[in-house]
């Protein structure tokens, strides 16, 4: 218990160490921003990205100066990287949605039932961290249920600390399994935005390869494989093609 | 009659005193100035004429005409007073205004300017009168040679190196010392890369001009073109081709002298061409280069104004922008102005009034307030690059401020009035942007997945977990020491109580009875203590039957027990006078008690 303490205390001392130098980048870069320099905010939240650092709102404020100076496709891949932080984020979806109205591809993406999509934006709501730290204090938890019900003198008592400890570590399963489904979307970043203003998608990981059809920048599209410089990628309608890996920038 | 139509006359014409002079003269060359009035006048005052050498005049000649133009007569009159000049030395001379004096009015004429150039060498005449003959004499008959020297054309830009967006001037111009009859157009250059604006010439007028020293008879503007560059860079002017006809005298017959009356010209056709000029264009810096530049170079001022700044709803209000300058004016952008959202703003009326790359442009605004309140229109900024300076230059506007009152009720029936006000309308969208960048509480995190599937999130589970299952293996070994306490306890009450007895037994034979009971009591207290795992000081005689109650003791043995108590309480205060018999049996009683207790416990 003592050791996970230790080993907390430690991250966090790292974080705050790392927050006060990045915290006055961040204000830095909001004032470029808002004195219209933009690219020097870019700059700016370049520098701090580059120092291994993230948050959803450092994505979603590259993605405004990118946008600002005309840089459609980054400021999409941005919005995409702050809404695959922080899925809920209702300001990125809305930003995200003008930028990609000035996209040239229009691909109808089916909508999804509405209970997946409940269920999704549940799983989604908590980063797979927060998901962990719930999971570990459920566990917590139930250990002290076991250690109630172990003490119990009365029948009834034991029945109430056994179901109650049940049902915390069924919960903290289910938060395991939830930090686990967050852990694979951000760590596979399966999707990735077309960067090139136009791109011929072939039909073979080779320059001589049939051309099948034709994408543009600032598409969003799903890497489903990859082969030397060329990443095998599917459309949201569902077509399949390969371009070179030059072409795409992963979320 | 006449002196009818001579009297009207007299209110109807102006009065006009003009003087003629060649513009340049060489030293020694005789010329004529001449003073042109259009009306009788008197009391000519020339003044000295410094410089130059009076040789004839004034002398007078007059003119008149009459016209009858459907059926109304006119009748015009001309008095010239000429004198003839020689030049004396070279030099640039003024010939301050003459004075005339009509009808007791007095008039000037303008100042005259002689610039008096060296002699060529070769006597020169005057360029009409009676000399021209006697010229045309020297000239080698049958010439048709013509040396470029004597007719050449010549492009004369403005200015050679210029910022796009402003103007040059260029000015085709013909020199000629020959006899020119006739002019061709045969090429044209393309001005490539300029914008062109033709300057209306009419007649080609030839005047005397000199060049390189040397004085040229006819030189006239052939055609002046105002140039825009559209481009930066080094921008060629193609060479003109023109074809000229200079009328020669033919090789007649020797000596006859009707040649000079009656000779016989012919048309020589000469290709002129214009030297290609070079223009340098620079473009605009780009330091400094305000937001929305108009792309008008030169100078500028601008001028706001507003009809009204107190008007009701719906009417009308002009705004008015007046930008006077000098430069490319026609390219003039329209300024931006914001008006207030709810007023209705109609397509400005632009006039323009330009003359070459001066004038002022109007822009005029019909704006049209639809609701009540107080407005501002904001001030406009209309920025232009002066090209003296070197730099942009931001004009800035008037700021307004338009009070608008409730519409006019009395031009809309009452219902109509109340139904605007209940009228409905949608927000109406101005624009659209993005939301705007996040600030204040900074979120950041390391990169990437920092805790879960980590060793240290598993740890957070087996290390709780461990510690669960150490803390119940503990408790449990503890629960059963305790026991095996109570156990060893119990085994060693009654030998206890045994050592306790004989310390009483000895205390008996030595006849000490307060130590005796003292003994008994710990004893049997003491065992109790022992034997059911309560500490001593809890005990005491109200409860002792109880516990021992609980723990299934015989009633009767309670008693007993309590017995032996009581009696041990009550001996030791009160000792009795059969004390060895007393102890003896207590002694008994109280080995018998514990002896029956423990069994029974």
């Amino acid at each position: 218990m003592k050791k996970v303490y230790i080993i907390l205390v430690l991250l966090l001392s790292g974080i705050v160490a790392f927050a006060t130098d990045d915290k006055a980048l961040e204000d830095e870069a909001t004032k470029m921003y808002q004195e219209g320099n933009y690219q020097k905010a870019i700059d700016l939240y370049n520098e701090i990205l580059a120092d291994d650092m993230e948050s959803a709102s450092i994505y979603y404020n590259l993605g405004n100066c990118y946008y600002k100076i005309g840089e459609i496709s980054r400021s999409i891949l941005n919005y995409e990287r702050a809404l695959l932080l922080k899925p809920g984020d209702k300001d990125a979806k809305y930003n995200l949605k003008l930028a990609q109205q000035a996209t040239v591809d229009n691909i109808k993406v089916l909508p999804e039932l509405f209970l997946v999509r409940w269920y999704n934006a549940f799983v989604t709501a908590l980063t797979a961290d927060q998901w962990a730290y719930v999971s570990v204090a459920l566990f917590i938890a139930f250990l002290v249920m076991a250690a109630l019900f172990f003490h119990a003198t009365t029948i009834s008592l034991k029945k109430s600390w056994f179901t109650l400890g049940i049902i915390l570590l069924l919960v903290s399963i289910m938060t395991i399994f939830f930090a686990t489904k967050q852990y694979h979307r951000v760590t596979n970043r399966d999707s990735g935005i077309i960067m090139t203003p136009s791109v011929v998608v072939r039909g073979a990981p080779d320059n001589s390869g049939t051309e099948l059809f034709m994408v543009h920048e600032g598409l969003k599209v799903q890497v489903i494989g990859s082969l030397g410089d060329w990443y095998n990628v599917r459309l949201a309608d569902g077509n399949e093609g390969w371009i070179a890996k030059t072409d795409l920038e992963k979320i | 009659m006449l002196c009818v139509i001579g009297g009207t006359k007299v209110f109807a014409q102006k009065t006009t005193f003009d003087v003629s002079a060649p513009s340049v003269v060489e030293v020694g060359e005789q010329f004529r100035l001449s003073y042109t009035l259009n009306k009788q006048g008197e009391n000519l005052q020339v003044p000295t004429l410094k410089g130059f050498d009076l040789l004839a005049g004034p002398s007078l000649s007059t003119s008149m005409s009459f016209s009858n133009i459907n059926g109304k007569m006119e009748q015009s009159s001309q008095f010239t007073y000429t004198y003839v000049l020689e030049a004396r030395e070279e030099g640039e001379y003024t010939i301050e205004p003459a004075t005339v004096t009509v009808d007791g009015k007095e008039y000037k004429s303008e100042a005259v300017k002689i610039k008096v150039i060296k002699g060529s060498g070769e006597s020169r005449g005057n360029n009409s009168g009676n000399r021209n003959n006697s010229q045309q004499r020297e000239e080698p008959r049958g010439s048709t040679s013509i040396k470029k020297d004597d007719l050449f054309l010549k492009l004369e830009v403005s200015r050679k190196s210029l910022y796009v967006g402003e103007s040059l001037v260029a000015t085709l111009k013909v020199y000629s010392r020959v006899n020119l009859a006739d002019i061709q157009w045969k090429k044209v250059p393309a001005f490539d890369g300029f914008l062109t604006e033709e300057k209306k010439i009419g007649q080609i007028r030839l005047n005397r001009e000199e060049y390189n020293g040397k004085i040229y008879d006819q030189v006239g503007v052939l055609q002046e073109n105002i140039l825009f560059p559209q481009h930066a860079g080094t921008l060629k002017i193609d060479p003109y081709e023109i074809v000229c006809l200079v009328r020669q005298r033919t090789t007649g017959r020797a000596g006859s002298i009707f040649d000079d009356f009656f000779g016989e010209y012919r048309d020589v056709r000469v290709l002129c061409e214009s030297d290609p000029v070079n223009i340098t264009v620079k473009s605009l810096p780009e330091t400094g280069k305000p937001l929305g530049f108009s792309g008008m170079v030169g100078t500028l001022s601008m001028a706001t104004s507003v009809s009204t700044d107190t008007l009701r709803a719906n009417d009308a209000l002009t705004y008015k922008v007046v930008l006077r300058g000098n430069g490319n004016m026609k390219l003039l952008n329209a300024p931006k102005i914001n008006f207030p959202h709810d007023f209705d703003v109609y397509d400005p009326k632009v006039t323009k009034d330009i003359n070459g790359t001066s004038g002022t442009v109007t822009y005029e605004y019909i704006v049209i307030p639809r609701y009540a309140g107080e407005y501002k229109i904001p001030a406009i900024q209309y920025s232009y690059f002066d090209p003296k300076s070197n730099t942009y230059k931001m004009l800035k506007g008037d700021e307004y401020t338009i009070r608008v009152a409730k519409g006019n009720e009395a031009s809309s029936s009452a219902g109509e009035a109340a139904l605007q006000s209940f009228k409905k309308e949608d927000v109406r969208v101005l624009g659209q942007d993005i939301r705007f960048i996040k600030s204040g509480k900074s979120d950041l995190s390391p990169k990437g997945i920092q805790y879960f599937a980590t060793m240290s999130y598993w740890l957070s589970f087996i290390i709780p977990f461990v510690l669960f299952v150490i803390g119940m293996i503990l408790n449990r070994r503890r629960i059963k020491a305790n026991a095996d306490l109570v156990r060893v306890k119990s085994k060693t009450a009654n030998k206890m109580a045994q050592k306790r007895l004989k310390a009483a037994a000895v205390a008996m034979k030595a006849s000490n009875s307060e130590l005796f009971y003292q003994e008994v009591l710990n004893a049997m207290w003491g065992y109790v203590s022992y034997k059911l795992n309560v500490s001593a000081s809890e005990l005491n005689r109200d409860n002792i039957s109880d516990i021992l109650t609980r723990r299934g003791t015989d009633a009767a043995l309670i008693q007993g027990f309590i017995d032996v108590l009581d009696h041990c309480e009550y001996a030791r205060y009160a000792p009795g006078a059969n004390q060895s018999e007393e102890m003896d049996k207590v002694y008994k009683d109280s080995i018998s008690i514990i002896t029956k207790l423990d069994k029974a416990i």
